[in-house]
């Protein structure tokens, strides 16, 4: 390219010069001048473009627009290369064969192999009898021809595994290794790993066992031999010929090595512990057309033995391609196959490689449920004791609950205590005057009225009994269906001599109807609605004391509910209507503070609502709304 | 006795009202009952002596206004209070109102008869003080010096030294005096002035 360049630039630079505006009737002077000027503008843009490669393959095209790129991916088990130093006679001979073609050599590892058939940037693939199958099975590749081995007398048989040990080392048999440190050249590998692990599967080996401490060198394979040579593993797993080939190589000593379970055919070259599989193989992707593969096939085919090209990768030749059956079997019985490992696997391998952080990991992973276990128990004990709070809690509110009953008993005491003196003190009045006037000889007959009355008072004493008995005692919740007017009624006979004198209204506005209530806990909150409105309207009394006081209780019913309204003329109230039905809130002096609140609770449970507030003239409304059904007919 | 003297029951309870006539008519008794406070000032002579059985715990009037009222218009009727409660307090300051007595229901029959004999008994003297009472409110200022000095035992001669009257002076207005307290005798004009002495130097 730089010669041309030099050609044609002092040309360039003579057809500029020489151009002149004078001449202007050059006919194929011109013609040829304008030729070579094109040929030197494209030189000099070639130069700038600083591009070895690109120059490379325009030489190619340069020199012939019909010339070809070929693409041939070949497996560097042995470096990089290695591998180019040793199949580019190959390519060159291909070249002689086939002119117009350039073959161009691509050394990759297993997976970058793999990978570029996968991207199909290749036209051809040389590699190994594993990744032959794997290929194959995963891509279209058609495999043309497999090698002859110089080692075994040109067979196509030459790939297996040598398990190599030192000569002065004191291992014989295989299972001697168990758990010794083991080198192979990767898991995927075939002559140095899987044909070896297939063989001793097939000797009934604890496979786990034996390779339970393997490593892996990758590629090059040297590697393996030279880690063996110093110690640093006990055994390797080499593939076929890797030994005699270094030693042809790289001078190293067969003599410093065995080979245990051998396996060598009568006349072998290599030594080997397992059965030999096909040799390396060279195949074409679906990029190549038929013909050329055909000419790629004939051209290896007839390569000579002692061509430089085959001697160099130690072969004779290229034989037709040889079944992989017997690989294919191997791959599947070990698992192999193109599909990956499973991740659980792979896991598994990791950890067991890096031991110090998977062990590392496992004590942190048992500290972690020794950790949990603890917070388990600890938790469940401080649910069992969180309960059992919550239990003596109810209790304890069921009892402050109790405890409010009776003191609104205490508050209406003197109250309560009048109301029974009135029927007893009728009653005595009556026996009295009886008695008297039996002793005066009235007669029986004539007193009968007497006694009757004295039953009345009796049954009404009752009354006020049972009504205060209802009041006090601790009631499990029961709703039925009741009317509410006798109830109220009961409410303002309790309370009528409670504190001042005052003036109680009922009024009905709708059909009365039976409400599901709770009747004991209805009055309840009754109770402690009026008795408030009471003593808010003494309060007032003892202001103003002209004013009547009045408390009216208005039921409207409706539809769905009952709305019941209590407005008293009192003081009204100061607090917002939540602070007030807060527990313990009380404005009074010797308030307990649980009125407001037991009503609050009552509502919920009737699933009603309660709401107090001041009136527009003086007073305080309280409005309680009912469902008059069970809402969810829910029975406590 | 005690029969020609009014007894008044004002209590709400019909019951209570009903039960007490029947007792007191157990007795021989009689008696007006009224259901309030209101209805027994309006339908009753108050200046009479009589006896009143009061509730003190009722809607309306309550009892104690209803004697602070007999006590106001100078009735010389006798309060007993019949209560439901035992109220300390408002026992004592009824009594020192002037109430002449006070039971806790049911009341015992029997003490209720003898609290309505002293009661209509004190009815009658105060009867007799209010009445005398007004009598003495009519005397001259004169007259009322007179009074005080005879009812200390003053001889007309020293009364006459006393005021810088005449004997003469002295005595019209002795007879002045006896003719309007309508006293004949001196001895009644002493018991009066005995009778009254509390009020009369106010």
């Amino acid at each position: 390219m730089a010669v041309l360049s030099y050609c044609g630039f002092p040309h360039f630079l003579y057809v500029i010069m020489m151009r002149s505006p004078k001449n202007k009737r050059m006919t194929l002077i011109d013609l040829l001048k304008t030729k070579s000027l094109i040929a030197s503008i494209m030189c000099i843009v070639f130069i700038a473009f600083d591009s070895h490669d690109v120059f490379a393959q325009e030489v190619s095209i340069a020199s012939s627009s019909d010339h070809k790129i070929i693409n041939v991916g070949v497996l560097a088990h042995r470096g990089h290369d290695y591998a180019i130093e040793k199949w580019h006679p190959m390519m060159l001979w291909l070249e002689q064969q086939i002119p117009g073609y350039y073959f161009r050599l691509e050394p990759f590892t297993n997976d970058e192999l793999e990978l570029a058939v996968k991207e199909q940037r290749l036209d051809f693939v040389v590699t190994n009898p594993a990744q032959s199958v794997s290929l194959s099975l995963q891509y279209h590749v058609t495999w043309l021809a497999t090698l002859k081995s110089l080692f075994h007398k040109g067979s196509v048989s030459a790939i297996g595994s040598a398990f190599a040990v030192k000569a002065d080392s004191p291992y014989v048999d295989i299972e001697e290794l168990t758990g010794r440190r083991i080198g192979a050249v990767s898991e995927n590998a075939f002559g140095g790993y899987l044909a070896f692990v297939y063989q001793a599967n097939q000797m009934k080996l604890n496979v786990n066992a034996l390779f339970s401490n393997v490593t892996y060198s990758g590629f090059p394979i040297d590697q393996l031999v030279y880690q063996l040579k110093a110690g640093d593993i006990d055994a390797a797993i080499l593939p076929v010929c890797q030994l005699e080939a270094m030693a042809k190589e790289r001078g190293i000593q067969m003599a410093d090595f065995r080979v245990l379970n051998d396996m060598t055919p009568a006349g072998g070259q290599c030594l080997t512990s397992t059965p030999l599989y096909p040799n390396w193989s060279f195949a074409k992707t679906q990029n190549v057309p038929q013909q050329l593969a055909e000419l790629v096939t004939r051209a290896l085919l007839s390569l000579p033995a002692d061509h430089y090209a085959a001697t160099g990768i130690n072969s004779l030749g290229w034989s037709i391609f040889a079944s992989h059956d017997d690989v294919d079997l191997l791959l599947k019985e070990l698992n192999v196959y193109p599909i990956k490992v499973p991740f659980i696997q792979q896991v598994v391998k990791w950890l067991i490689e890096n031991r110090f952080w998977s062990s590392l990991i496992v004590i942190i992973l048992i500290l972690f449920s020794i950790y949990h276990v603890i917070l388990e128990y600890r938790f469940s004990k401080s649910k069992r004791l969180l309960l059992a709070s919550i239990k003596k809690l109810n209790e304890k509110g069921a009892m402050l609950e109790h405890a409010q009953r009776v003191a609104v008993v205490g508050e209406l005491g003197s109250s309560l205590a009048h109301e029974i003196n009135q029927p007893l003190s009728v009653i005595r009045n009556y026996s009295e005057g009886a008695m008297v006037r039996i002793d005066k000889g009235k007669s029986a007959q004539e007193l009968r009225p007497i006694l009757e009355n004295i039953n009345q008072q009796v049954i009404k004493a009752d009354s006020i009994i049972r009504r205060l008995r209802l009041l006090v005692k601790k009631n499990i919740i029961t709703k039925e269906a009741s009317q509410l007017e006798p109830l109220i009624n009961d409410v303002f006979a309790l309370l009528k001599d409670y504190s001042i004198s005052h003036l109680t209204s009922l009024t009905v506005k709708g059909e009365s109807r039976a409400v599901y209530i709770d009747t004991v806990g209805f009055s309840q909150l009754l109770l402690n609605v009026i008795k408030n409105a009471i003593e808010s309207c003494a309060e007032r009394k003892a202001e103003s004391a002209q004013i009547q006081a009045t408390i009216s209780v208005t039921l409207k019913y409706g539809p769905q509910q009952v709305e019941i309204y209590v407005q008293d003329n009192g003081m009204g109230i100061k607090e917002s209507s939540e602070k007030l039905m807060d527990s313990f809130y009380s404005t009074k002096a010797n308030g307990l503070g649980l009125g407001l609140a037991i009503c609050r609770e009552v509502i919920e449970s009737h699933r009603g609502t309660f709401y107090i507030k001041n009136r527009k003239s003086q007073g305080c409304l309280v409005e309680i709304l009912l469902p008059l059904e069970p809402v969810n007919k829910d029975i406590k | 006795m005690i029969n020609q003297y009014p007894i008044y029951i004002v209590d709400d309870e019909e019951d209570v009202r009903a039960s007490l006539l029947f007792l007191l008519e157990s007795y021989n008794l009689t008696a007006q009952t009224f259901d309030g406070g209101k209805h027994f000032l309006a339908s009753v002579d108050i200046s009479q002596p009589g006896c009143v059985i009061l509730d003190s715990r009722m809607p309306g009037l309550t009892g104690q206004q209803v004697h602070k009222m007999l006590i106001d218009r100078g009735s010389p009727l006798a309060v007993i209070f019949l209560t439901g409660h035992g109220d300390v307090p408002m026992a004592v300051d009824a009594l020192k109102e002037g109430a002449v007595d006070f039971f806790q229901k049911p009341v015992d029959g029997q003490q209720l008869i003898s609290a309505l004999e002293k009661a209509i008994k004190w009815s009658k003297n105060k009867q007799t003080e209010v009445i005398y009472g007004n009598r003495v409110k009519q005397l001259t200022p004169r007259e009322r010096e007179m009074f005080s000095l005879i009812a200390k035992g003053y001889k007309n001669k020293q009364i006459s030294d006393e005021l810088c009257i005449s004997m003469r002076t002295v005595e019209v207005h002795r007879s002045n005096l006896m003719k309007q307290l309508k006293v004949k005798t001196m001895a009644e004009l002493i018991l009066i002035y005995a009778s009254l002495s509390g009020t009369l130097n106010r």
